[in-house]
């Protein structure tokens, strides 16, 4: 072997690397080596092997498979008799998958509300293979209805079961997000400021208006015909919503010339976290609204009302559209409802100065005791 | 005339990972590409006992399922799952050399299981399988992995785990070892 040989692994890599080696040629020993590992490899690519008929193949995987479910079961038991807490981290991506069927849901009615032609009968369909594959979250209670201008989402957790309606209509008649409480208690918070508590059997609505200012001066929304929001059932043989105030809410209504209906748009409020407040982008002026309008563009984003569901504890679900632009809505609740929040406040109140009376008791008691001690100390030290 | 659009099967690495979030479709079509590789492999390895060869790649596809979620793309899927096969034949061989000694039969598995196919094949075909049974464990998978399934190098040590330097080692010991056999077997 000369000098200019390479050692034998590195001509072993160079010939299963397939690398050209000049030197190869002109040595004996190197060509002696690279044929015995020519003739070797090609003994080795000849060795026969049994190749496993269709049936072997076939029950093979089926014995896999099983033994795959099984073992699947067996991790399913073992999670059942996980620790609470782990449990609850469980409950936490469950509730979770309920605001992405929300969402996703709201974002089909989106869809539908986007398309100048009243939906075809396979928009429901859509909707619901849109969400199916969240709705398989474990345990599967999520039922989602679809039809015409309209998403129906019930939403049971744990602790509450309550029916979301969003009726969709044109910006002249705004759009309207109803929640209706079968069983617990929800939460509901409208923009940042409106939080109530609602019971079993009642509802809230939630019913935005069209500013005044597209209304009046789009010439396109003229020709678009008066829409009669469609009531879901459920909603209809509900208790009669007596409306108590109308008071200014974070809500926004359509601008769109060619679209029919708002443009909503999901946001993702964490489960734990508290409710935060939504984002409310600028507001354009009456102005440019109009300008746009002149121009035949459409307003970008279309909106919807703002409304946030949230179970009280700990499974909240949100809804929050975009929001361009401010408008009244008139806010409609249930009269227990208020009361039940009167009575609340009160309680929490006596509460309070229960405690604070209680705090104030213990600060005499520990200064009565301090000075009765500096008492017996100068006592004391008065006698030595 | 417009081109009918063609729907693209998923990628080996999007199976693997459909298969670590339990996606048993994933796994069947997993199966149906590399059930092949995965026999020859095996098969290889451990001898020709059609039945052992069996088992060996369901246990193969059921540990894939367990490491599914472990899966890092440093090495193609097809070679990751020959390292999870080796390490399945590594666990079987040991079992049945115990297994064997406990009934008193020969102590090397694999030399018997090559020996009682020798009649059925080709002389050098037979010295060839047995001097691979032979091999120590990581040689052996080394050459099967590099020399007969030609997985690179560097695929053989990410799915081995091991410097590339070593394979070549590897790779070059069992040789020597082979290649002494197969003359030692003409002499």
């Amino acid at each position: 072997m000369s000098q200019r040989c390479p050692a034998p692994l590195e001509l072993e890599r160079m010939h299963d690397c397939g690398e050209v080696v000049p030197h190869v040629a002109s040595c004996a020993i190197c060509s002696d080596a690279w044929h015995a590992l020519d003739e070797l490899q090609a003994a080795v690519s000849d060795l026969a092997w049994q190749a496993p008929d269709d049936l072997q193949v076939r029950r093979t995987r089926e014995r896999m498979l099983a033994a795959v479910a099984a073992g699947a079961a067996n991790d399913d038991e073992a999670a059942a008799k996980l620790a609470p807490a782990q449990t609850s981290r469980w409950r936490r991506a469950w509730s979770m998958g309920v605001v992405a069927v929300v969402s996703a849901s709201a974002a089909a009615a989106a869809t539908m509300m986007l398309s100048s032609a009243p939906p075809p009968p396979s928009a429901a369909s859509a909707s619901r293979a849109s969400v199916a594959p969240v709705a398989t979250v474990n345990p599967p209670r999520v039922s989602v209805q679809g039809s015409a201008g309209e998403v129906h989402v019930t939403v049971a957790t744990n602790d509450a079961e309550f029916d979301v309606h969003r009726d969709v209509a044109t910006a002249q008649h705004g759009a309207a997000i109803s929640v209706r409480v079968r069983r617990g208690n929800v939460e509901l918070q409208q923009g940042s400021s409106d939080v109530r508590t609602l019971g079993p059997q009642q509802q809230w609505t939630v019913v935005a208006e069209a500013p005044r200012a597209v209304d009046t001066s789009a010439p396109a929304m003229r020709d678009v015909p008066p829409v009669v929001v469609p009531v879901p059932a459920a909603v209809a043989s509900a208790p009669p919503v007596v409306p108590e105030h109308r008071s200014a809410a974070t809500v926004g209504s359509d601008g769109g010339m060619n679209s029919r209906g708002p443009d909503v748009t999901i946001e993702r409020v964490p489960t734990i976290a508290p409710m935060r407040t939504p984002e409310v982008p600028a507001v354009p002026e009456p102005s440019a609204i109009a300008k746009q309008i002149d121009r035949g563009l459409n307003l970008q984003p279309a909106i919807g009302p703002t409304l946030t569901v949230r179970p009280p504890v700990p499974l909240p679900v949100a809804v929050v559209p975009a929001v361009p632009t401010t408008v009244e809505a008139t806010v409609s609740t249930d009269k227990q409802a208020a009361r039940a929040d009167r009575k609340t406040t009160k309680v929490d109140k006596a509460a309070d100065k229960a405690a604070d009376k209680a705090a104030q008791k213990a600060e005499r008691k520990a200064e009565q005791v301090e000075r009765k001690q500096e008492r017996a100390q100068r006592r004391a030290l008065h006698d030595k | 005339m417009p081109k009918p659009a063609r729907i693209e099967a998923p990628s080996d690495e999007a199976l693997i990972v459909a298969i670590g979030d339990g996606d048993r479709v994933a796994l069947s079509e997993l199966y149906d590409r590399f059930h092949r590789d995965v026999y020859r492999f095996l098969g290889r390895f451990v001898g020709r006992n059609a039945r052992d060869v069996d088992d060996l790649v369901q246990q193969t596809f059921i540990e894939v399922t367990r490491a599914a979620a472990r899966f890092r793309s440093d090495s193609q899927v097809k070679t990751w799952m020959f390292g999870i096969a080796a390490n399945v034949a590594r666990h079987w061989l040991r079992d049945e050399v115990r297994r064997r000694k406990l009934l008193g039969a020969a102590a090397e598995v694999a030399a018997v299981e090559a020996t009682s196919h020798a009649s059925t094949q080709h002389e050098r075909s037979a010295q060839l399988q047995r001097a691979i049974a032979a091999l120590p464990h990581d040689l052996r998978v080394t050459f099967v992995m590099c020399a007969i399934e030609e997985v690179s190098g560097a695929d053989a040590a990410v799915a081995l785990g091991v410097p590339v330097g070593t394979v070549w080692r590897r790779l070059h010991e069992a040789r020597n070892v082979i290649t002494t056999a197969l003359r030692g077997g003409k002499s």
